[in-house]
C-alpha cells in the first residue's frame, strides 16, 4: 500500500460531494449531451442500459452501436425505460467487419450532442457519471474532461482496487494528455476537428486525445471515483495483468466496490 | 449462525436476558456416581432460568448399580439408559446417542460433579441470545470436600448462599492463565482450543450439529478435540467468569496426568494438528493434515510442482494433502510420448498418483477458476490453513512465510498475484467456516468477518522471505535441473524458465 495518500475513501466521498455541490450552483442549464457505445456482447448491453437509466444527469442523447448481434426483448424494454425518462435513443447496427473505431466515429457523427461522450459497456458508473463530467467540461471549459484510473476491478480475484496517488494516472484534478477512455467527454467542435476515434481497430482513445492535444485542444483529469474499469479475465488466456494494479493500490474491496458513488450497495 | 461478527469481537457487557425464549437441554452423561450427580441436579433445580425453558437429560453409560432420578430436580428432568456394548460405550457414544434426538435451541454440556451457581445458566443463555456463534464456557473451581446434601444445598442455593459455600477452593491455574493471556479469548490463538473443558459448556444445537457432535475416536479428551473443531468452525468461544460453580473434588485428569497423557497423545496427535510437538516425534501421514493445498496444475510445470511440494516436505508445519485439479481423463487418451501437450501433467501424475496424500481432481477446459469457485472447492474439516497455488509458482513465494502472514496479520486470506497473473492464496480455515456459514457470497463474508489482504509479488514483505534452508533447497533444486541437460533442446527449455523467473 502506498504511503503517498492524502485521503481515505470516505473523506474523498465528502470532499467530491462538497465540490459536486458548489460546482451544481454554478451551471444554470446543461447543453445537449450525447452518449456513444459500441457493444458486441448482449449481457455487458443490459448491464450499461441499466446504470444509464439512473444517471442523475436529467435528459442526454444515447446512441448505441450494435456491433454483430441482435438485441433482445429485454434489451428493447430497457430502452424503452430510458425512453421514458427522457432519454433520445438511437439504435444502429455494424457489420462485424467494422472496427471499433469506424464504429465510434460513426455514432459520435449520428450524434448531436454539444458534448460527446464515450462509455464502455463492460464498465461500472456511478449515477452521479454524466452529470459529474458535465459539470467539470463546462466550468473548466475544457476541450476534454475524464476521470482518473482510481478505481480498478480485477476479474480474476474479484477484487476492487483503489489507487489514488499524486503523480501518473491516478493523480487527479490536472491537465494532462490522458484520461479513462471510458469516460471521455469531448467538445463536439475540437472532437470533430481531429476525425473523432478515427478508424482504427484499437486505440481509439489515444487517437482521439492525441488529436486533440496536437490541435493544443486541453485535457481535463478529474477525480475517478464513480468509475470502476473493469479487467476481465480474458477468454483464451491464463495471463492477465492483475499485479500491476494491485502495485500501490491504497485499499481494497472484494467485489465492486458497493458504495452508492458507484451505484452499488450490497 | 445468523450474524457475522469481527473476528472474535464480542460485546464487553452483556446483562441477563429479562424475558428469555430459548429453550436449552441440559446433557449430563454420568457412570456412577449418583451421590455427586443428586448434588449437581439439585443445583439444577435452583436455577433462575425459566425452567420450563429446560429440560434435563442424564444419560446413565452403562452404570451398575444403574442410575436413579435425583431427588431434588427440575420438573423436566429424565434419565436416558445408554445401553452400552462392546464397540458403544463411554461419554463419547453416550453424549452422541443422547443428542441426536434433542430439539431444544441450545445444548448445556454439565459434568455429573458440578454445583452450579444459581445464575449459572443464565449467564450462559445470554450469549446464545446475543448471537447464535457463540460456545461459552462456566467458570469453576475445585473443592475437596463438602458437607451438604440435596435438598440443604438446594435451599442455600435459593437463599443466595453459593459464594458461601466453599469458603477455601482452588482455580485451575493452566486453564485460568490460558483464559487470562488471550484477553478471555477475545483475541485467541491456534492453541485456545484448549480452553474448551467439558465440565460446563453450551453451544446452540444447530452448531454442535453441524461440527458432528462429539469424535467417536476419543474416550477421553473428546472436550478437547471438540474444542479444535468448534475453533476451526469459527466459533467465539466465550468464558463467562460470572458462570460459578464449584467442582466437587480434584479432577481425574490432574490425579492420573501421566496415563492419562499418554492415552490421548495418539489421538490428540493425529486429529489436532496444532499439537505439533506429539507429531513432531514421528514422521507419521496422521489422520488430520495440517495443511490442504489445492493445486490447480493446468499450467504448472513439473519443477514447479516439485518445488512446491518440497516445500511442504521440508517443512515441520508441512503435513499436507494435496489435491491436483487438471484434465486428467484427457491423459487416458493416445499420445505421443515425444510430443505430448500434457508432458509435465502427466510427470506429475505419474511421480505422486500412487501416493495417498494426492488427490487427483478432474476439471474440463482451460477456463481460470473464478475466486467464489476456489472457496467452494474447500471444505473445511479439522485442517486450519488452506492453500491455493496456480501457475508456475513464483520462486519468491514460500508457504511458511504465507502462513506466518496469515498468522501475524490475523486475515482470513493472504493473497499474491505474481507477473504472470497466477494466484496463491492461503486460508485461515475459522475465517471461511464462519464465511461459510452465512448467506451470501463466502468471499465477501470473509472480508467483513475476518478481512482479507491480496498483494502482488513484489510487495511480498521482505520479513516473510523464504527460509534460509528453502533457498538452498531452491538452489540444489535447480543445479539438479543443470545437471539432466543432455541436449540443446533441454537447455533451450532451461533457459527459458530461467528467463522467466520461474525456478529451472
Amino acid at each position: 500500500m502506498s504511503k503517498n495518500v492524502a485521503l481515505t475513501f470516505d473523506e474523498e466521498v465528502l470532499q467530491i460531494q462538497r465540490e459536486r455541490h458548489e460546482r451544481r450552483a454554478l451551471i444554470k442549464a446543461y447543453p445537449p449531451i450525447s452518449v456513444v457505445i459500441s457493444t458486441a456482447r448482449p449481457l455487458d448491453l443490459e448491464s450499461i442500459l441499466k446504470q444509464l437509466e439512473v444517471q442523475t444527469l436529467e435528459t442526454f442523447q444515447l446512441v448505441l452501436g450494435i456491433h454483430g448481434f441482435n438485441i433482445s426483448l429485454a434489451h428493447q424494454k430497457l430502452i424503452k425505460k430510458l425512453q421514458k425518462r427522457s432519454v433520445d435513443v438511437i439504435v444502429e447496427n455494424f457489420d462485424k467487419s467494422l472496427t471499433l473505431g469506424q464504429v465510434l466515429t460513426a455514432l459520435s457523427k449520428a450524434s448531436y450532442g454539444k458534448y460527446v461522450t464515450k462509455m464502455d459497456d463492460d464498465d461500472v458508473y456511478g449515477p452521479e457519471h454524466l452529470r459529474d463530467l458535465a459539470d467539470v467540461a463546462i466550468t473548466m471549459k475544457a476541450d476534454v474532461v475524464g476521470k482518473a484510473m482510481n478505481y480498478v476491478y480485477l476479474e480474476d480475484i474479484d477484487l476492487t482496487v483503489r489507487r489514488v496517488h499524486k503523480s501518473g494516472i491516478a493523480s487527479v484534478n490536472q491537465w494532462s494528455d490522458w484520461v479513462c477512455g471510458g469516460t471521455i467527454m469531448v467538445k463536439r467542435d475540437s472532437a470533430s476537428a481531429v476525425g473523432w476515434f478515427g478508424e482504427g481497430k484499437s486505440a481509439v482513445d489515444t487517437y482521439i486525445l492525441g488529436g486533440i492535444q496536437r490541435n493544443g485542444g486541453k485535457i481535463w483529469r478529474m477525480f475517478g471515483t464513480g468509475y470502476i474499469y473493469r479487467r476481465s479475465i480474458a477468454p483464451q488466456t491464463y495471463m492477465t495483468n492483475s499485479s500491476k494494479y494491485l502495485r500501490y493500490c491504497n485499499e481494497q474491496r472484494v467485489g465492486v466496490w458497493s458504495h452508492s458513488e458507484f451505484g452499488v450497495q450490497k | 449462525m445468523t450474524t457475522l461478527a469481527w473476528r472474535y469481537k464480542r460485546p464487553e457487557i452483556l446483562d441477563l436476558v429479562e424475558k428469555p425464549t430459548m429453550s436449552v437441554a441440559v446433557v449430563i452423561a454420568c457412570r456412577g456416581g449418583q451421590e455427586k450427580l443428586n448434588l449437581t441436579v439439585a443445583a439444577l433445580a435452583a436455577q433462575n432460568y425459566p425452567q420450563k425453558l429446560m429440560t434435563v437429560y442424564i444419560v446413565d453409560d452403562g452404570s451398575t448399580p444403574g442410575l436413579k432420578l435425583p431427588p431434588v430436580r427440575p420438573s423436566n428432568t429424565k434419565l436416558i439408559t445408554f445401553k452400552n456394548t462392546a464397540s458403544q460405550w463411554g461419554k463419547t457414544d453416550a453424549t452422541n446417542y443422547c443428542t441426536a434426538k434433542l430439539k431444544e435451541d441450545v445444548l448445556w454440556f454439565l459434568d455429573a460433579d458440578m454445583v452450579v451457581d444459581p445464575n449459572h445458566l443464565s449467564h450462559h443463555m445470554k450469549w446464545h441470545h446475543e448471537s447464535s456463534d457463540y460456545l461459552v464456557l462456566g467458570w469453576k473451581r475445585f473443592v475437596e470436600d463438602w458437607n451438604y446434601d440435596p435438598q440443604t444445598l438446594f435451599k442455600s442455593l435459593k437463599s443466595g448462599k453459593f459464594s458461601g459455600l466453599h469458603p477455601v477452593s482452588a482455580p485451575k491455574q493452566s486453564w485460568e492463565d490460558l483464559i487470562e493471556k488471550s484477553d478471555d479469548l477475545r483475541s485467541p490463538t491456534m492453541a485456545s482450543f484448549r480452553a474448551v473443558v467439558g465440565a460446563s459448556f453450551s453451544i446452540m444445537r444447530r452448531n454442535w450439529v453441524a461440527l458432528g457432535g462429539y469424535n467417536p475416536e476419543f474416550r477421553i479428551g473428546e472436550d478437547t478435540e471438540f474444542g479444535w473443531r468448534s475453533l476451526i468452525g469459527g466459533l467465539r468461544l466465550v468464558p463467562e467468569r460470572q458462570a460459578l460453580s464449584w467442582h466437587l473434588g480434584i479432577s481425574t485428569v490432574v490425579s492420573n496426568r501421566q496415563i492419562i497423557l499418554q492415552h490421548n497423545k495418539p489421538n490428540f496427535a493425529n486429529h489436532i494438528p496444532d499439537f505439533g510437538y506429539l507429531r513432531d516425534e514421528l514422521p507419521i501421514d496422521w489422520a488430520v493434515p495440517e495443511n490442504e493445498v489445492l493445486i490447480d496444475a493446468r499450467h504448472m510445470s513439473i519443477e514447479s510442482f516439485e518445488n512446491l511440494i518440497r516445500q511442504f516436505f521440508v517443512d515441520s508445519r508441512g503435513h499436507a494433502v494435496f489435491r491436483i485439479i487438471g484434465p486428467w481423463r484427457d491423459l487416458a487418451t493416445r499420445y505421443s510420448p515425444i510430443d505430448d501437450r500434457y508432458l509435465d501433467l502427466r510427470e506429475i501424475r505419474n511421480i505422486v498418483g500412487q501416493d495417498s496424500r494426492f488427490i487427483l481432481e478432474e476439471i474440463e477446459g482451460d477456463r481460470k477458476l473464478l475466486i467464489s469457485e476456489i472457496l467452494d472447492l474447500i471444505e473445511i474439516g479439522s485442517t486450519p490453513l488452506y492453500f491455493f497455488v496456480e501457475g508456475n509458482l513464483d520462486p519468491k513465494i514460500n508457504f511458511s512465510s504465507l502462513r506466518h502472514a496469515l498468522l501475524k496479520y490475523g486475515n482470513g486470506l493472504e493473497g499474491i498475484v505474481d507477473r504472470a497473473g497466477s494466484r496463491t492464496f492461503g486460508i485461515y480455515a475459522p475465517a471461511l467456516s464462519r464465511a461459510k456459514s452465512a448467506k451470501g457470497s463466502a468471499y465477501l463474508n470473509l472480508e467483513k468477518c475476518w478481512g482479507i489482504r491480496w498483494r502482488e509479488i513484489e510487495q511480498y514483505d521482505s520479513v516473510e522471505n523464504p527460509p534460509r534452508k528453502t533457498i538452498v533447497k531452491n538452489l540444489k533444486s535447480a543445479f539438479r535441473a543443470l545437471k539432466r541437460i543432455r541436449s540443446i533442446q533441454d537447455l533451450k527449455k532451461y533457459s527459458k524458465r530461467v528467463a522467466r523467473g520461474i525456478k529451472p
